[in-house]
């Protein structure tokens, strides 16, 4: 069943990557990226995978969806490249599908418990999760503790990556000035006039903001973890954003408070890791943070370098919105 | 008293499919867009809700209907809003319902459901089923508009989309 299931989903998926790049209409390639982002989410739902599952869903089908119709609102909707006559991409593009399909003819089946990565230490992390870390969320306990390095350099790939994009999109001061009644208007261009979304998105934006806190902290004994949660918190902020208006939502989350989330973050991160070595430990080895009890040091060490995670995906999500939503005003 | 439960529970889950093939077919037969819409509708409110019903019955005393009636809860207010949100902006946009003439549709039918992605999505997970369904007619929608309008104001269709994402 799960073999029918699975044939199903990705034969989906391939149809869906075909419509993106045959449509002309950019507005239509954006939603069926998201249906893409989705059906690739039950993907990876089969194989398993909640926590990547979770991460796809909210920012796959959510957030980079609305990123991507604020792109367009600031250019056209028609893809105007030129058909280009050349055989260099075509050529290029199926050397290299030709050299991925022929990699995973020698991947290993699904499950093969003699495959390579489950020859490595995947035994070695499930073994001694429950001795060393004590948390039911293995995905968890690797990815905060076990591999907390990868994490600690993705969490900065995040912050440089926003760095980047707001160095590209530009930092406008708001203008403090009176605005005329034409601005005003222009500014609150938003789904106010529109009653019925307006009441039932805000009945909505406190059990999306509640539930990504929920993630964020049962990420230990569920799917879930900093990641997602940021993004599911942005989500609920972006929501109001689209309900209200840009300017509302700055009121809301100031855009100084965004940027100071990105970096308090990151930085949360970095000290927990400091943190340890200055109480006689390794860099990011939590279990010298509680000098009684090493597995409570590791409870306390993922909880805050979580939280860490959290703080930066959700500034950097919000900052790159309000970007986005200002660049669309002027 | 079990045997009764498992009745209950697949009479309810047959159907919701059944509802649910039937909004699909109805979304690829329907001449324009509302009545598609209306057609998409039945999809997502009464497949919906009688799938969910029939899981709580099976699921038992357990966690699992707390979290199907929250999912229930969740639907059943979203997705009204979306099919609302849809209808809105594809009026303010100028698309006007057909009306029945001695031919028939007065929409180029056939262009539109060749477009269209095939309704498959729909079994892909619950919360997948729920978003394609505003997604796809939305997408659908635009096909729709280039076929009847080619300048309409696109605007409020990338509005009620951003909001339904």
């Amino acid at each position: 069943m799960t073999i029918v299931f699975s044939l199903f989903l990705l034969s989906m998926l391939v149809l869906v990557a075909v419509a993106v790049l045959r449509t002309d209409n950019l507005f239509t390639a954006v939603m069926l990226s998201g249906v893409f982002s989705l059906i690739m989410a039950a993907n990876f739902f089969v194989l398993d995978a909640a926590d990547v599952a979770l991460t796809e869903a909210v920012i796959g089908a959510g957030i980079s969806t609305v990123l991507f119709l604020g792109a367009l609102a600031l250019t056209s909707e028609q893809d105007r490249s030129p058909p280009v006559g050349s055989w260099v991409p075509l050529l290029t593009s199926s050397a290299l599908g030709g050299v991925i399909i022929y990699a995973v003819m020698q991947a290993p089946r699904l499950g093969d418990p003699n495959a390579i990565v489950h020859m490595h230490v995947a035994p070695w992390y499930l073994e001694k999760t429950p001795e060393l870390i004590d948390v039911p969320n293995v995905v968890t306990a690797v990815l905060a503790s076990f591999r907390g390095y990868d994490t600690l350099g993705e969490v900065f790939v995040v912050f440089i990556a926003c760095i980047g994009v707001m160095s590209l999109l530009g930092r406008v001061r708001p203008r403090r000035e009176t605005i005329s009644e034409e601005t005003f208007s222009k500014q609150s261009r938003n789904l106010r006039h529109h009653l019925i979304p307006r009441v039932v998105g805000k009945m909505l934006i406190p059990f999306i903001v509640l539930f990504g806190l929920y993630v964020q902290f049962h990420g230990d004994f569920g799917p879930g973890g900093g990641f997602q949660a940021g993004a599911l918190v942005a989500a609920g902020i972006i929501l109001y954003a689209l309900l209200e208006g840009d300017t509302r939502a700055r009121q809301l989350v100031p855009e100084w408070f965004s940027s100071v989330l990105v970096a308090l973050g990151a930085f949360t991160y970095a000290s927990v890791g400091v943190a340890c070595m200055v109480m006689g430990g390794r860099f990011l080895d939590y279990s010298v943070l509680d000098p009684h009890d090493a597995i409570h040091g590791q409870h306390l060490g993922i909880l805050l370098v979580e939280a860490g995670v959290g703080m930066t995906v959700a500034g950097v999500m919000i900052t790159i919105f309000h970007a986005f939503a200002r660049r669309g005003i002027r | 008293m079990d045997l009764l439960l498992d009745i209950i529970a697949s009479v309810c889950l047959i159907a919701g499919a059944f509802l649910v093939f039937v909004g699909g077919f109805g979304v690829m037969r329907m001449p324009d867009f509302y009545t598609r819409m209306h057609a998409a509708s039945l999809t997502d409110t009464g497949g919906a809700a009688l799938i969910l019903i029939g899981l709580m019955l099976q699921g038992g005393l357990t966690l699992a209907p707390v979290k199907l009636i929250a999912i229930f809860l969740f639907l059943f207010l979203t997705s009204p809003t979306a099919s609302y949100a849809l209808a809105n902006a594809a009026l303010l946009s100028g698309l006007k319902p057909v009306c029945r003439n001695e031919t028939g549709s007065a929409l180029p039918t056939g262009q539109v459901v060749a477009t269209g992605s095939p309704d498959a999505a729909k079994p892909a997970g619950k919360p997948a089923a729920k978003k394609t369904a505003p997604k796809k007619t939305a997408r659908k929608k635009t096909d729709a508009k280039k076929a009847v309008k080619k300048k309409a104001a696109k605007k409020p269709a990338g509005k009620s989309a951003r909001k339904s994402s």
